[in-house]
């Protein structure tokens, strides 16, 4: 008596690298929109300095419009460690008070807002995973 | 009831039930900004973000309410920021199921990370910060 054997791990192993990508992309993308969404604007600086770098290693930084004065600046970029990794990041140096608060100034929240709208669409996103990885046969 | 409103309350009255945490705190809490006068340091809290949890009917089960909690000073009074930031952190890293006056009630309640801020610049010569934590609070309004 025979059996036929099926092995259709390394097809799967072959898709499942690109599957990620594009979620952890897609949510990469999303994440920075609903930060940018939620910034505050005087100068538009700062919400122009909210960013994305997806796994693939394209970058939105220092796309938004300059320093309105001499005082403030963009900090440094953050890149993904690998290739399955996406950034967010607020590059304005004042980000920070803006999203605290300082003794004079009420918080204005925007970064963990945006945060929170990513992690509910992650969930979506990662409910596609099994359709991403396709029929095998 | 708001449950961010029912959240105010609740992170008020605890923190004002607390005598080492009110000795330090000599200028009180303040929801939001203080009074500009008040005497240094002091708390501030309020709402940094919030998410409800729904049914796949969505029907809300409860808020998800991520509250900012921080001692707020100049620098000089920093030994007592820090008595009020290990305070506030005593009283909400871990809080287990607790019935609010008024019904509903505060599901859980622990630290999501800290803060930790100098102002970006000094009032007066003088340098001020701030030092806290950012809670989630999961509560089930009335």
């Amino acid at each position: 008596m025979a059996g036929v054997v099926y092995n259709h791990f390394p097809q799967i192993a072959a898709r499942l690298k690109p599957a990620c990508q594009r979620i952890v992309t897609n949510t990469t993308l999303y994440t920075r929109d609903a930060v940018q969404s939620g910034a505050t604007v005087r100068t538009g600086f700062m919400k122009g300095a909210v960013y994305a770098v997806t796994p693939d290693g394209t970058s939105t930084y220092g796309q938004g419009p300059p320093p309105p004065t001499d005082d403030v600046y963009l900090l440094p970029e953050v890149r993904p460690a690998n290739d399955t990794t996406g950034i967010v990041g607020c590059a304005a140096n004042y980000s920070p008070f803006v999203n605290y608060g300082t003794r004079y100034m009420a918080a204005q929240p925007f970064w963990e807002p945006g945060i929170e709208d990513g992690n509910a669409f992650l969930d979506i996103e990662c409910s596609k995973f099994e359709g991403l990885l396709g029929s095998i046969t | 009831m708001s449950e961010v409103a029912q959240a105010f309350a609740w992170i008020n009255s605890t923190m004002r039930a607390d005598s080492a945490l009110m000795a330090a705190a000599t200028g009180g809490l303040w929801l939001g900004l203080a009074d500009i006068g008040t005497v240094p340091p002091f708390v501030s809290y309020g709402k940094q973000a919030d998410t409800d949890i729904l049914t796949m009917n969505k029907v809300r089960l409860w808020a998800s309410l991520l509250m900012q909690i921080k001692a707020v000073g100049p620098t000089s009074t920093y030994a007592a920021m820090v008595i009020i930031a290990d305070r506030i952190d005593a009283l909400f890293k871990s809080v287990r199921p607790t019935a609010l006056p008024g019904g509903g009630g505060v599901l859980e309640c622990y630290r999501d990370g800290s803060i930790a801020l100098d102002d970006p610049q000094p009032i007066n010569g003088v340098q001020w910060t701030s030092l806290g934590g950012l809670y989630r609070i999961d509560l089930q309004g009335s």
